[in-house]
């Protein structure tokens, strides 16, 4: 996928992936990068600043084997923006969907 | 072959150099980053994975260093407003690349531009106004050689309310140009941030 599409909407996929329910770092990166070609460390910073700004909350919990795992949820307020953004985002598509498909009927 | 050993990194490697990236952030902040990089190498590593190929897929820890800064420092300029703070977020984008220079520098430049031409119009006013002040009132001779109308010399009264009026109005255009700056800082801000949503892919 190039690159300047993928730019502005890891901020959506973070957001979508936690509306489903909360996750620990390490599987939203996998989540994501199942589907998306990213360089993953980027999510974390993305995850800090989001958190930062009231959007998720994170929490501890204990694991069986290995470090206790930070989980973040996300907030009223992030649900709010998640509407927001996933609305733009869906009538984006929708606009360049109409576009695109007039140009091959002109072909 | 030779090429690939020198950039493949394994976790201690790429969590001192994500470390360094952090420098000037605070310790507290800088310790909680960095382990939510070690718990995902541990959790990788449970997976089965490599450290080698849980560095690869992170991505170059430099890059992530200047990102985490750069998130930083704009939350700094956003919070507490200072000249300082302001070019040190710039900075951080510009070194980001993600800080279109060529396309930003242009329009800042003019507002900078425009920003210095009301301070300086308000000095200048300020300054007639209350040299005109003590031309007419305190000092009636005209030790000054003000090139100003004779009528306005003649008239005391007319005079002083001129100087006083100068005054009121460069003072009025100074607190606009603050305003201004004001608006433009958070402008700044405001697009930096912008920039940082667009947070690189591969």
């Amino acid at each position: 996928m190039n690159i300047q599409f993928k730019k502005g909407v890891l901020e959506l996929c973070v957001f979508a992936i936690l509306e489903d329910g909360d996750c620990y770092g390490y599987e939203l990166v996998n989540k994501i990068s199942e589907n998306i070609t990213i360089s993953e460390g980027t999510i974390y910073p993305l995850l800090r600043r989001l958190t930062k700004e009231g959007y998720f909350t994170t929490y501890l919990v204990e694991s069986s084997e290995g470090p206790p795992r930070k989980y973040y949820k996300i907030t009223d307020e992030g649900l709010e923006v998640y509407k927001n953004l996933k609305n733009q985002w869906l009538s984006f598509v929708e606009g360049v969907n109409h576009v695109i498909e007039r140009g091959d009927n002109l072909e | 072959m030779l090429l690939k050993e020198v950039i493949t990194l394994n976790k201690k490697e790429f969590l001192n150099v994500l470390k360094k990236g952090l420098s000037g952030l605070e310790k507290e902040e800088r310790k909680d980053i960095l382990l939510d990089y070690e718990i995902h190498f541990a959790e990788g590593i449970k997976q089965g994975k490599s450290e080698e190929l849980i560095c690869e897929d992170l991505g170059s820890p430099k890059e992530i260093g200047k990102l985490y800064k750069a998130n930083i420092l704009i939350d700094e300029a956003d919070k507490n407003i200072s000249t300082d703070n302001i070019l040190k977020a710039i900075m951080a984008s510009i070194g980001l690349g993600i800080f279109n220079i060529v396309l930003v520098l242009g329009p800042f430049l003019g507002l900078l531009g425009v920003v210095i031409a009301i301070f300086a119009t308000s000095i200048a006013l300020v300054t007639s106004g209350v040299v005109i002040f003590i031309d007419s009132v305190i000092m009636p001779i005209n030790f000054l050689y003000l090139y100003l109308p004779r009528y306005l010399m003649l008239n005391p009264t007319i005079s002083v309310f001129l100087g006083v009026s100068l005054v009121m109005i460069g003072v009025l255009i100074f607190v606009l140009g603050i305003f201004l700056c004001r608006w433009i800082y958070h402008l700044t801000v405001k697009y930096l941030k912008f920039n940082l949503k667009m947070i690189k892919g591969k």
